[in-house]
């Protein structure tokens, strides 16, 4: 290249660079604006909310005109943080959020938003949200899938850093593949769960695809090795919804036979029923597999187990069962589920009998989900029109019931939690560790993509108004086309790696059943 | 390196490129090439992060941007055309480089060998991009290997260039690495250096598969294996013309470049040079030829799919004319007949054309996309919206983010009321090149009229949305399990009685299944039934043809006069049915008969009757 043209390229380099420069949006004086008398209109909306003081920023699109934004956030202590944008997109800096939030725990988070018009800045109300003193667990794992019909070609499990913006595929139904570089052919993953919102040990629902040889079956993994578990005995189907007893030594598990049905008319297109239904047993140690008699009577449907804190109980729900179930999918709608629990002696290994917790009758609502908070004083489940599936009901609502004035003389009537409710589905709620933030999926932006929203659970029993789990790019759910589903609050990140779950999916027979066992009949 | 284009090279270069323009707007139509592969490119963060994780994503992401020109037949086909020209002139500068001087036509070869691979349709592989970025590196080793003597330097470079041909464009090292290899074993005393960089450009790709370093979805054995034996054939044919024409090139001409006062070659070796190259040419044009041919099938199956998404129904019926009889499947029978439906000609030709079975596709999910999303059209124009939204949401997990499918969702959750979905389909849709000026159009209508009250098709398909809830799907009742469509369309009827295409295609099915009694059980629907196919050159309401021969038949088979209200049969039609009965009466044999009727009937529903299903076009 000879110097003239070298000086010509330099040139506009220089040139570009200052242009760049120039456009770059500075921080400008904002002592002289006009007010708006009202709140900046955003999204998403975080306004009058209580947050943890480790959560990720809350990035958000100002949706006012304008040529330039400014966000101010304050707090009591330390510096506030401006940032200016030509973008209604604004993004707070990582490390300077962090050190707000983290220097005033249990403070007030102001929010101010200006617009620059044609006539100058303007200032919008200043938005008071609380940051509270209890930290949220660090990590979320979800499912992350399209709306799903009969085909699940595109599921992952992903987890979350709730303080960044880091997402992790912890498996991917696609592309995960094991050391050998088998896939699992697109089988699909569900459920997932954690014993005490730990990762060392946690289990994994797997249903191979159409055409394979595989097993339906549970990835139980401890300790970093997956183990494929065949939960199948006796002509009964595979384990679906798992809890861990707190011991860490049994697991209580469903087997259902469900059904997916398709609706011509309405709203909600799909349609699950649970055709049959039973809760069996699982013992960790010995991998023997067995059931009792109040857990899987032939007259009931029982799901949907959870044990209390303390190990005591065994919580489940509970439905009459049709003389011939091939009517069920004809009476879909006239299924409602009651809250019953059973109690256990870890130690005998003794079970008593079932007691009604709720009945569906009393609630008017069919119960699910069911989900006891760590001090064992409060259980969360959702309330719906019928049947056990409410993620595909828009009348889901999230409910709590105070356990302790269970059994006591009087009403023990659960609420219906309408300060964190929305007209379409919420369900799906997971407890924090510490029991001060709830995190559930709703579908209360558009009616058919689930979100993760985070509410906390105030002194006096009453929960703030929730927040959709920030992103990095506010606009990122405006176009998500994809579900968050089934979240669980973790302590610690997942540590398995997908070749090592997707080794156990692809292994053909993997742990059965022990072979003392005698097939799904009771121990005692 | 200056390289002098003589002037005739450079007619030959504007000639050969002028004849690549036409054959590529003319003969394969761009437009095609992107229907079929829907290449997929949208400008939303994060879109590019998922090409940059796996070895070749870059060059499939740049394939994607540039084939958003494939959705116009002149910018399509002046992009190919470009990247054909970027083939020819790399390659002349990479032969020239390798030896000096100027190469004869075989420069054309593998830009024929593109095009053949272009009219290949679905291969979606980024051959023009990899063969480029493969050309460019080689010319840079081969520069290198002449200036470098340091062995040491010149094997990190081709480490590094190997490197980057790998993760940028994958199969690019297969047109890198054995030149750079040959050159090493052409310019150097000893083999082993050319040997040991085949082996590592070898071992490269085999690695990253085996120990998973990189999520490739596809494995370097596609590149040179595969059911698919025309795409297979044109592949090697490219590698084998680089690697053979190295080969040829470093041994004829040696290892060194020509001395640039070499004298030039005689004239009359020049001509037999020209004509030693030309008749190859020739022969790989003719290839060409036959592969145009042989794609010909390919080609009038995605003209017809194309012409239908984009809902040119002349064009449909247009490119239906060039489909064999056996092509006629229940999905191009489902285009050809809507085509015939959306020009209200349904009634009146539909047996124009082979009528061999069902004229709806099965609705069942299906693992093919286009079939998806037909079926998913299909049931959104019917009003069975909740069908439209089960099969489209099935069809997003085989489509993943095709802006076709998108735009039927947000057509779904727009008629449904569900103006939140559909906003984020839109939202998502307006990042996408295509389709992002009719998305944020249609985002700005919603914010218009949110519920789109003004908009007369959602206002029409709402009104034919069925508001009877059936969890049960009806094609799921006792008896017909495959799929009972004409419960379905009976249920859109009793929703909504003008619903002119549940009548046309129910109707259509009874004639096709030649059900006389069905036929007039149905045909009292018909004063429900408006249009410009019900209205005469008079203004005054007609019938269309193949419902009046129908009754015709019924009421000369019964003996009893067909009185419905809405229906006229017209005199015509009754002469026409005496003049085909006479011809079947006094015709010796079956066959003679078909041959007397051909000319004036074999149209008409009286010769279907008779003669049954055919191609009788």
């Amino acid at each position: 290249m000879s110097r003239g043209k070298r000086t010509l390229v330099w040139a506009l380099l220089l040139a570009a660079a200052a242009a760049i420069w120039g456009f770059r949006p500075g921080a400008e004086s904002l002592q002289a604006c006009a007010e708006a008398h009202r709140e900046a209109a955003t999204y998403p909306d975080y306004s009058g909310i209580v947050i943890p003081p480790n959560v990720a920023p809350l990035n958000l699109k100002v949706r006012e005109s304008g040529r330039k934004f400014c966000l101010r956030l304050a707090c009591q202590a330390g510096r506030p943080i401006e940032v200016f944008s030509a973008n209604p997109s604004i993004a707070t800096p990582l490390a300077a959020w962090r050190h707000l939030l983290e220097a005033n725990a249990g403070g007030e988070l102001r929010m101010d938003i200006y617009v620059k018009g044609e006539g100058g800045w303007t200032h919008f109300d200043t938005v008071r949200n609380r940051i509270a003193a209890e930290e949220i667990d660090p990590y979320v794992a979800y499912r992350y899938l399209p709306p799903v019909y009969d085909k699940w070609g595109q599921i992952s499990l992903r987890q979350r850093d709730l303080r960044s913006f880091e997402e992790r595929v912890v498996f991917d139904n696609q592309r995960s593949r094991d050391p050998h570089g088998g896939n699992i052919g697109g089988g699909c993953i569900n459920c997932h769960t954690f014993l005490n919102h730990r990762t060392d040990e946690m289990l994994l629902h797997f249903r191979p695809g159409s055409g394979s040889s595989q097993i339906p079956a549970m990835i139980l993994v401890r300790h970093g090795r997956a183990e494929k578990v065949d939960m199948r005995v006796a002509g009964k189907g595979a384990a679906a919804y798992i809890a861990w007893h707190p011991g860490g030594k049994l697991l209580a598990f469903s087997r259902n036979s469900l059904v997916q049905m398709f609706h011509t008319a309405g709203v909600e297109v799909r349609e699950v029923v649970d055709r049959d239904s039973d809760l069996g047993l699982y013992a960790v140690d010995t991998g023997q597999v067995y059931t009792v008699p109040e857990i899987s009577r032939p007259d009931r449907l029982e799901t949907f187990p959870t044990w209390s804190p303390d190990g005591r109980y065994l919580y489940f729900c509970s439905a009459p069962a049709l003389a011939d179930n091939r009517e069920l999918p004809l009476q879909y709608d006239k299924i409602q589920y009651d809250l019953v629990r059973i109690a256990y002696d870890a130690a005998a290994g003794r079970w008593g009998q079932v007691e009604t917790v709720v009945a569906a009758a009393r609630l008017g609502k069919s119960i699910s989900l069911p989900q006891i908070s760590p001090d064992g004083r409060l259980l969360m489940f959702c309330g719906h029109d019928y049947g056990s599936f409410p993620i595909f009901q828009p009348s889901s609502d999230l409910y709590m019931l105070d356990l302790s004035l269970v059994g006591t003389p009087g009403e023990t009537a659960p609420r219906r939690l309408d300060e964190i409710n929305s007209p379409r589905s919420d369900s799906y709620h997971t407890w924090s560790s510490n029991g001060r933030w709830v995190l559930f999926s709703s579908k209360r932006e558009d009616g058919l993509f689930a979100r993760l929203y985070i509410a906390h659970l105030g002194d006096g029993g009453r929960f703030g108004k929730p927040f959709v789990l920030p992103q990095r790019d506010p606009e990122f759910y405006g176009r998500c086309l994809m579900t968050y589903n089934r979240p669980e609050l973790l302590a610690e990140p997942v540590t398995v790696s997908a070749a090592e779950l997707a080794l156990a999916m692809n292994s053909v027979t993997g742990s059965a059943p022990a072979a003392s066992d005698e097939p799904w009949l009771p121990l005692r | 390196m200056d390289i002098r284009r003589p002037p005739a090279a450079r007619v030959q270069d504007a000639a050969f490129l002028a004849a690549c323009l036409a054959y590529v707007w003319a003969g394969i139509d761009p437009r095609l090439i992107y229907h079929w592969q829907r290449p997929i490119f949208y400008a939303s963060p994060g879109f590019l992060d998922e090409f940059l994780r796996y070895p070749g994503g870059p060059a499939d992401y740049l394939y994607a941007l540039v084939a958003q020109a494939y959705a116009f037949a002149g910018w399509g086909a002046i992009v190919m055309t470009a990247q054909v020209a970027a083939v020819v002139a790399l390659t002349e500068v990479y032969f020239t480089t390798l030896a000096g001087g100027a190469l004869p036509l075989v420069r054309y070869v593998p830009a024929l060998l593109l095009l053949c691979d272009a009219s290949l349709y679905y291969n979606r592989t980024p051959m023009a991009p990899a063969l480029l970025l493969g050309l460019a590196l080689a010319i840079l080793f081969v520069r290198l290997s002449g200036r470098w003597s340091n062995w040491m330097a010149l094997a990190a470079a081709f480490a590094a260039m190997l490197l980057a041909a790998y993760y940028l464009a994958g199969m690019a090292i297969v047109f890198f690495a054995p030149a750079a290899a040959m050159v090493l074993i052409a310019r150097r005393p000893t083999r082993l250096p050319g040997i040991a960089c085949l082996l590592l450009a070898v071992a490269l790709p085999a690695a990253a598969e085996w120990l998973r370093l990189a999520g490739a979805p596809a494995s370097a054995l596609d590149w040179f294996t595969g059911a698919d034996v025309p795409r297979v054939v044109v592949w090697w044919g490219l590698y084998g013309f680089y690697a053979m024409g190295t080969a040829m090139v470093l041994r004829v001409r040696g290892a060194g470049p020509r001395p640039a006062h070499a004298r030039p070659r005689p004239r009359k070796w020049r001509l037999a040079a020209g004509l030693a190259t030309a008749l190859p040419l020739l022969g790989l044009a003719s290839v060409a030829a036959v592969s145009y041919h042989l794609n010909g099938r390919d080609r009038s199956l995605a003209a017809l799919d194309y012409q239908c998404s984009r809902e040119d129904w002349p064009a449909v019926i247009d490119a239906s004319r060039r489909l064999e009889t056996g092509d006629f499947n229940s999905l191009t029978r489902y285009e050809v007949n809507l085509a015939l439906y959306e020009m209200n000609r349904l009634g009146d030709d539909m047996f124009r054309f082979p009528q061999a079975g069902s004229l709806l596709p099965e609705l069942r999910t299906d693992r093919v996309l286009p079939h998806m999303l037909r079926i998913t059209d299909l049931c959104l124009r019917l009003g069975r919206v909740d069908d439209a939204e089960r099969f489209g949401s099935e069809a997003m997990v085989l489509g993943k983010s095709d802006p076709r499918l998108y735009r039927l969702m947000a057509g779904v959750n727009l008629v449904k009321g569900q103006t939140g979905v559909a906003r984020k389909f839109l939202t998502a849709l307006s990042y996408e090149l295509g389709s992002g000026a009719w998305a944020r159009q249609r985002l700005r209508d919603l914010d218009r009229d949110p519920q789109l009250n003004g908009d007369a098709d959602v206002q029409l398909l709402r009104r034919r949305m069925l508001r009877k809830d059936d969890v049960l799907p009806v094609w799921q009742r006792v008896g017909k399990p495959d799929g009972d469509m004409e419960r379905l369309l009976l249920d859109q009827l009793e929703q909504d009685p003008s619903n002119r295409m549940a009548f046309e295609f129910l109707m259509g099915s009874y004639l096709v299944a030649r059900d006389m009694g069905a036929i007039n059980a149905t045909m009292p629907r018909i004063k429900d039934i408006t249009g410009p196919a019900y209205i005469g050159p008079n203004g005054r309401r007609r019938t269309p043809r193949h419902f009046q021969e129908a009754m015709a038949m019924y009421a000369d088979a019964t003996g009893q006069p067909v009185n419905i209200d809405g229906l006229e049969i017209q005199p015509e039609t009754m002469a026409r049915l005496a003049v085909f009965k006479r011809i079947m009466a006094h015709s010796p044999t079956r066959e003679a008969a078909r041959e007397a009727a051909w000319s004036d009937f074999r149209y008409s529903y009286f010769f279907y009757v008779v003669f049954g299903p055919g191609d009788y076009r």
